[in-house]
């Protein structure tokens, strides 16, 4: 049997009460093995946003179970929580997630820093040289392209050795050929290390490199029908 | 601690703004202490240097020694360890062949030479003589030597310095000391109602709340409440205590909005970085931590500024290091730039990790 990463049994989200009343996610089922990628895809406003924040849990489902690896979050206070995503879950976001004032080896350092529970990190060095970046050590986040700078990120989502790495719009702001570069690296960290991962997109052409495709729809999971007759 | 240094060697520039904002500040507070301090010893120093532990004055003289007038004969009245008669009156003098308008105030009191007032000679020797004295070494600055005749106010009669004492001020202006004798002729005149007055007694050995008034017409003060009454004393160190510590005050909200504005322009870094797991416990320490270093910073410029400024203060400027105080402010300093930082916890706390998703 294919061993989970994350699975989400069953997860509904609501907002408002009364006319105001929004669903976001309806009764979704939704897991990751892990050494996979998924693509998560879906027009603006089909809960895309809402499906992740409740998988990083950052926020709380309405009802439904969310399970990291096999231990259900559902009773974790926002302490645990937190605990939880900075040693379970790495984070590619949109903008790069990086501190501007900090140099790429020191992005490094505030993981180490931060992390009181001593565990050996794995090598700072491995993961720069599998990224292609160990000469942009002493470099701020203002000089690194687009590219480099998800590349770092993607370095530090997996310096701590997570098990998923949640993945919004990585590459929104790169260009194609960059865009590629960076999907291709997540799928084989995916294989290479045996994580879970997770990625928003809405770029159609970037999900050739992915394992597999789930769109969402209206608050729905669906399988995705790779075909323009959606257009 | 991390986070904060290292945003501090990026951010260069407006940090090093908040440090120079705390220096200021610093170097305002240290020389208005120092002016204080300074100021207020140059009002009680003579009296310091009495030991005394209180003094008796006449009732209708309001605390003013200056003002009262007692029988010098109520000495043997006070029931305390040692008793002194002590004169007093503030006049100018000049040095006797001197033909122009440069006079010097001066505080003359008059004591007996065996008494515990009797400040020790460290030049020249003690007065004997009607019409001799001792002066504090401050008036060489102002050109006076030993056996200099002065006049002294309206009195007919040139005084003469035979020795000198260790620095004493009482007013902010130097002391002379002289005999009783001298002291009644030079208030008194000749007149014979007045010959037995005197204007007070300093105590000393016995604690002022032992000593009973010696008549109706007089009270006992403590050498503390004494001071605290000198013309002008507490007016001057209210005043300036005031500003200091609005200063103070002052500087705690600068730090503090300063903080607040650097604080806001990161909440969406914040927010990242809550995302990924860093606990708000740990971005809070990193703020408070870089507030009590900016403040440390700054605090130490500006003592490094005031020390230099010290060099160079005229010695009219009646100018003394506290060094007690002084730490106290600075360490109030610190104290308060960090409790100035605390409001931005909130905003810190209150950073919600869900908008640096999507959006």
């Amino acid at each position: 049997m294919v061993e989970r990463a994350l699975s989400l049994k069953n997860i509904s989200k609501t907002f408002g009460k009364g006319h105001t009343k929004v669903e976001a996610l309806k009764k979704m089922d939704f897991s990751v093995a892990k050494g996979e990628l998924v693509a998560v895809i879906g027009p603006s406003g089909s809960g895309k946003s809402t499906f992740l924040t409740i998988a990083a849990g950052l926020q709380k489902p309405s009802t439904g179970q969310v399970s990291i690896g096999s231990k259900s979050i559902d009773a974790y206070n926002s302490k645990e929580l937190a605990k939880l995503r900075f040693q379970k879950i790495g984070f590619v976001l949109q903008s790069s997630n990086l501190v501007p004032f900090l140099t790429v080896a020191d992005q490094f350092t505030l993981i180490e820093k931060v992390d009181k529970s001593k565990k050996k990190p794995a090598a700072r060095e491995d993961i720069l040289q599998a990224l292609g970046i160990e000469e942009l050590k002493q470099q701020y986040p203002r000089d690194l392209s687009g590219g480099e700078k998800q590349r770092v990120a993607i370095a530090c989502a997996l310096y701590h050795d997570p098990d998923i790495i949640l993945a919004d719009e990585p590459t929104a702001s790169l260009d194609s050929e960059r865009a590629f570069e960076v999907v291709k690296l997540l799928g084989r960290e995916a294989r290479n290390k045996n994580k879970g991962i997770v990625m928003v997109t809405h770029d159609e052409r970037l999900l050739a490199y992915c394992d597999r495709t789930v769109k969402i729809r209206d608050g729905k999971l669906a399988d995705f029908i790779p075909d323009s007759a959606e257009v | 601690m991390f986070l904060g240094i290292n945003e501090m060697k990026y951010s260069k520039g407006r940090y090093l703004l908040i440090i120079l904002v705390m220096a200021l500040i610093t170097w305002l507070i240290l020389v208005l202490s120092g002016l204080a301090t300074g100021l207020a010893q140059g009002n009680r120093l003579a009296v310091d240097q009495w030991k005394a532990s209180g003094v008796v004055l006449s009732k209708e003289a309001n605390s003013n020694l200056n003002a009262s007038t007692l029988n010098q004969n109520l000495a043997s009245k006070i029931k305390a360890d040692q008793v002194a008669t002590i004169g007093q009156v503030s006049l100018s003098i000049s040095k006797e062949d001197k033909t122009d308008n440069d006079r010097t105030n001066v505080s003359l009191f008059g004591i007996d030479s065996s008494s515990f007032l009797m400040p020790k000679v460290i030049a020249g020797k003690s007065f004997a003589k009607k019409n001799e004295v001792i002066a504090t070494e401050k008036l060489k600055e102002d050109g006076f030597k030993l056996g200099d005749k002065i006049n002294a106010g309206t009195y007919d009669q040139p005084l003469t310095i035979v020795g000198w004492f260790a620095q004493s001020t009482y007013n902010i202006v130097p002391v002379i000391y002289t005999s009783t004798a001298t002291v009644k002729a030079i208030k008194y005149g000749s007149s014979e109602a007045q010959r037995d007055n005197i204007n007070g007694f300093v105590f000393k050995g016995t604690a002022s709340n032992q000593v009973k008034t010696p008549n109706e017409d007089t009270v006992v003060l403590s050498i503390n409440d004494f001071i605290e009454k000198l013309p002008g004393y507490q007016a001057q160190n209210l005043t300036l205590d005031t500003m200091i510590y609005f200063l103070i005050a002052i500087s705690a909200f600068i730090v503090g909005i300063f903080i607040f504005v650097l604080t806001l322009q990161k909440t969406s870094i914040f927010g990242v970085l809550k995302v990924q797991g860093v606990p708000t416990s740990y971005l809070a320490k990193a703020v408070i931590l870089q507030t009590g270093l900016l403040a440390v910073l700054g605090v130490l410029l500006g003592t490094l500024l005031t020390g230099l400024t010290v060099a160079f203060l005229p010695d009219s400027m009646p100018y003394t290091t506290d060094y007690g105080n002084g730490s106290l402010y600075l360490f109030i300093l610190v104290i308060m730039a960090i409790l100035g930082s605390i409001f931005s916890i909130r905003t810190i706390a209150k950073v919600d990790p869900l908008t640096a998703i999507g959006g």
